[in-house]
C-alpha cells in the first residue's frame, strides 16, 4: 500500500492564525504515519496555483483564507486551483461565515467553512483532516470508480452507483443517471464504455445499462424498456435482446 | 387608345383592391385614396385624348399631383411619389395588356406606329422610375439619415404596401404566367423558323432571372432589417424591465425609511409607558428583521451587478427578492462577470427563471429554507449553480416529467420545460444532485 503524502498549503495573512493552524496541523499529523510538508504562503497566490498544477503524487491540503485582500480575490483562488486541481481538499477559514455559501461549496468541491473566531475551530479543523485521511483511503481503490469529466469539473462517479448511461436526441452528450444524481457530459459513449467493467451492456446504441441494476425486462417488441433500480427505465434495442438476457442471466 | 382605355380599368381595379387591402393607414384614408386612384384612370384617358405621347404622361403626372395635393394636403413630395406609382401602375398594366393580347388574342391586335410609340414610351418609363425607385430605397435604407419629412412620406405611401400573403400569391402568379411565356414563344419561335423572335425572348428570360436574384438579395436585406428590429425591441423591453426592477427597489428604500420614522415612533411609545420588556421583544422581532430584509436586498443587487445580461440580470433580482421577502434565506456569490452570448437570452431566462421558480417552491415549503446561487466563469465556460433546501423525498428519475409535483395537480411543468431547453442545446450540461439535504442544480454553458 503506497504510502499516504499530502503537501498541506496554507494561505493566509495573518502571521497569528497561520501559527494557530500550523500548530493544528502538526498535532494531527504528528502522530498518523501519514507524510505531510506545510507551506506556509501568505497571500502568494501565484505559488498556491503552482502548488495545484504538479501535484506529483501528493495530495494536496488548502487551507485558504478567503478573506484575502477582498472576498472575491480568496474565491478566485480556490476556483483557480479547483481548475488545476480537481482531486485536492479545500478548507476555508474565513471570518464571515453568514454568506455560507452552499452553492460554493458544491461547486468547488470545499470540504467544510471553519470560523477562525470562533472557539472551536480547532476540533472542526481536527474533523477535516479526519474526513481526509479517511476519505483518501478508500478513493485508492482504482476500481470502484470512474472520473467523469463534465465542463470543466472532474466527477468522481461509483460504479456501483451507475444505474444507467444515455445519450441525449442529438447525440453530442451523454447522462449518467444514479440514484442521487445525473451527470452530463461530452465524453463519448463509446469512450465511457472502455471506462466501465463487465457489469455493463450497452443494450441500445444511445444507452449503456448496468445489468445490476435491471429489475424487469419487458419482452414487447413495440414496447422493449427495462424497469430500472430508483424507478428509471431506459430502451432496449429488440436486436440485442437475445444477447441482454443471456448477459444478465449469467450475471445472476 | 381602346387598349389604353381597357389597361386603365385593369389598373383601377388593382389599386382599389390594394389600397382596400393595405392594413396600416385608416378607413378614411384607403376610401380616399381608392378614389382618388379610379380617378387618375380618366385622367389618365383625358390626357392621352388631349395630348400627344409622351407629353401625355407628364400632364397626368401634374394634374394627379395637383388633385392629390389639394384632396390629402400633403407635401410636394408625397403628391409627386403617389403619382408617380400610380403611373407606373398604369404603365405596367398597359405593358401587360398589349403583351397579353399579342400573345393570346392576337387577331384583336393591330400593330400600329402609336402603339408601338406608346409601348416604347411606357417601357422607358417603367424603367427609369425602377431606377428611381430603388435609389430612393438605397438611400434611406440606413434610417438614421431620414430626415422627418420623409418619414412622413414614407408613412404616407404605405398604402401602396402589400400584405405579405398577397406577395406571395402575386409572385407566383407572375412567374407562373412568365414561365407559360418563356415555353411558348421560344417553341414557337422555333417552329416559324424566326430565331430573331428567339433570341429576342431567351434575353428578356434571362433578365427576368437575372431580376429574381436581384428580388433574393432585397428580401434578404429586409428579413436582416427584421431581425435587428426585432432584437433592438427586445432589448428594449428588457430594459425597461429592469428599469422597472429599480425603481421598485428606489420605493423600498424609500418605503423603509418611512418605516423607521414609525418604528421609531412605536419605540418612543414602549419608552414613555416604561413597558422594556415588549420593548426588547419588539425590537428583536420586527426592526432587527427589517434591518436584515433591507441588507438582504441591497446585497442582491450588488450582487447580480457583475450580470452583464440584463433580462438576466432583473430576472435573478427580481426571484431572490421575492424569496428574501418571504422569509427564505439566501445566498448568492457571483465570481466574475458573467456575460454570455452563445445562448439566446430569452432561452437563458426561461432556463434559469424555471429553476428558481422551482427552488423557491421547494425551499418555501421546507424547514430550513435556504436558496444558494453561485455563478462564475471558467476559461470558456460559465456556471451557475442553485441549490435548495426541500422537505420529504424527491425523485431524481420523476423530477424531470411534466406534471411531477410535490405542490398538487396543474403544477410540475417548470423542470420539464428546462429539460427540453437544455436537449436543444447541446453547449449546455445539467447536472443534478441530491446531497446533503440539499437539491443541487448545476448548469454549465459552453462559449
Amino acid at each position: 500500500m503506497k504510502k499516504l503524502k499530502f503537501n498541506v498549503i496554507i494561505c493566509e495573512d495573518v502571521k497569528n492564525t497561520i501559527n494557530r493552524i500550523s500548530s493544528v496541523v502538526f498535532e494531527y499529523f504528528a502522530e498518523s504515519e501519514i507524510e505531510i510538508d506545510c507551506y506556509q504562503l501568505q497571500s502568494d497566490f501565484e505559488k498556491a496555483i503552482t502548488f495545484a498544477k504538479n501535484t506529483d503524487g501528493a495530495r494536496n491540503i488548502y487551507l485558504l483564507d478567503i478573506d484575502l485582500k477582498d472576498r472575491i480575490n480568496g474565491l478566485t483562488l480556490a476556483q483557480k486551483i479547483r481548475e488545476y486541481d480537481y482531486l485536492g481538499y479545500i478548507v476555508f477559514i474565513t471570518s464571515h461565515t453568514e454568506l455560507g455559501m452552499r452553492a460554493l461549496s458544491y461547486k468547488l468541491k470545499i470540504l467544510d467553512f471553519i470560523d477562525k473566531a470562533n472557539a472551536n475551530y480547532k476540533s472542526r479543523l481536527l474533523d477535516c483532516f479526519e474526513t481526509i485521511v479517511r476519505e483518501s483511503a478508500v478513493i485508492k481503490n482504482e476500481d470502484t470508480h470512474i472520473m467523469v469529466k463534465s465542463g470543466s469539473d472532474y466527477f468522481p462517479v461509483i460504479l456501483n452507483d451507475i444505474i444507467y448511461i444515455e445519450t441525449d436526441s442529438i447525440g453530442r452528450k451523454i447522462i449518467i443517471h444514479t440514484y442521487k444524481r445525473t451527470i452530463e457530459s461530452y465524453v463519448p459513449l463509446k469512450e465511457i464504455q472502455n471506462m466501465l467493467d463487465d457489469r455493463f451492456f450497452r443494450c441500445h446504441r444511445a444507452v449503456i445499462v448496468n445489468a445490476d441494476k435491471i429489475q424487469k425486462i419487458s419482452g414487447d417488441r413495440k414496447n422493449s424498456i427495462l424497469e430500472l433500480a430508483g424507478g428509471n427505465t431506459c430502451p432496449y434495442s429488440s436486436r440485442k435482446a437475445k444477447e441482454l438476457m443471456a448477459f444478465v442471466g449469467k450475471i445472476v | 387608345m381602346l387598349v389604353k382605355s381597357f389597361s386603365v380599368v385593369f389598373a383601377m381595379i388593382a389599386a382599389f383592391l390594394v389600397s382596400i387591402g393595405a392594413n396600416t393607414t385608416a378607413k378614411s384614408e384607403k376610401i380616399k385614396t381608392a378614389l382618388l386612384i379610379t380617378l387618375s384612370g380618366f385622367i389618365d384617358l383625358a390626357a392621352d385624348f388631349i395630348l400627344p405621347e409622351p407629353a401625355s404622361v407628364l400632364g397626368f403626372l401634374v394634374v394627379l399631383v395637383i388633385t392629390h395635393k389639394v384632396i390629402f394636403k400633403t407635401n410636394l413630395t408625397t403628391s409627386v411619389a403617389f403619382s408617380l406609382l400610380t403611373a407606373f401602375l398604369h404603365r405596367v398594366f398597359l405593358i401587360l395588356f398589349i403583351a397579353g393580347t399579342f400573345a393570346f388574342a392576337r387577331k384583336y391586335f393591330t400593330a400600329t406606329t402609336e402603339g408601338y410609340f406608346s409601348l416604347m414610351y411606357s417601357m422607358l418609363f417603367i424603367n427609369v422610375s425602377a431606377v428611381v425607385i430603388i435609389w430612393f430605397y438605397n438611400k434611406y435604407r440606413n434610417i438614421k439619415n431620414i430626415s422627418e419629412k420623409s418619414i412622413n412620406t414614407i408613412k404616407e405611401l404605405s398604402i401602396f404596401v402589400l400584405p405579405p400573403k398577397m406577395f406571395g400569391v402575386l409572385y407566383a402568379t407572375v412567374s407562373i404566367i412568365d414561365t407559360i411565356f418563356c415555353i411558348f414563344v421560344p417553341l414557337s419561335a422555333l417552329r416559324t423558323g424566326n430565331y430573331e423572335l428567339y433570341t429576342g425572348a431567351m434575353f428578356v428570360v434571362g433578365m427576368y432571372a437575372f431580376l429574381m436574384i436581384l428580388n433574393m438579395a432585397m428580401l434578404q436585406g429586409l428579413l436582416r432589417s427584421e431581425i435587428d428590429l426585432t432584437t433592438k425591441t427586445d432589448e428594449v423591453e428588457t430594459l425597461k424591465n429592469y428599469t422597472e426592477t429599480i425603481e421598485n427597489l428606489l420605493d423600498e428604500m424609500q418605503k423603509s425609511r418611512h418605516d423607521y420614522k414609525n418604528m421609531i415612533l412605536s419605540i418612543q411609545d414602549f419608552v414613555i409607558e416604561k413597558r422594556f420588556d415588549e420593548l426588547g421583544k419588539y425590537f428583536e422581532d420586527e426592526i432587527l428583521k427589517s434591518e436584515n430584509l433591507e441588507r438582504a436586498s441591497k446585497n442582491i443587487y450588488m450582487a447580480t451587478k457583475q450580470i452583464k445580461n440584463l433580462p438576466l440580470k432583473s430576472l435573478v433580482n427580481a426571484k431572490l427578492n421575492e424569496a428574501i421577502s418571504k422569509g427564505i434565506k439566501v445566498e448568492i456569490t457571483i465570481f466574475a462577470e458573467i456575460d454570455i452570448k452563445s445562448v439566446m437570452i430569452l432561452d437563458l431566462c426561461r432556463i434559469v427563471g424555471n429553476l428558481l421558480d422551482n427552488a423557491y417552491d421547494a425551499a418555501i415549503e421546507s424547514e430550513e429554507k435556504i436558496i444558494s446561487l453561485i455563478m462564475l466563469k471558467n476559461e470558456n465556460q460559465f456556471s451557475i449553480t442553485l441549490c435548495n433546501s426541500f422537505d420529504g423525498d424527491v425523485d431524481i428519475s420523476k423530477v424531470w416529467r411534466k406534471g411531477y409535483s410535490s405542490k398538487g395537480k396543474n403544477r410540475g411543468q417548470g423542470l420539464s420545460i428546462v429539460k427540453k431547453l437544455i436537449e436543444q442545446h447541446p453547449n449546455i450540461l445539467l447536472n443534478t444532485e441530491i446531497k446533503n439535504n440539499l437539491f443541487v442544480q448545476d448548469i454549465t454553458i459552453e462559449e
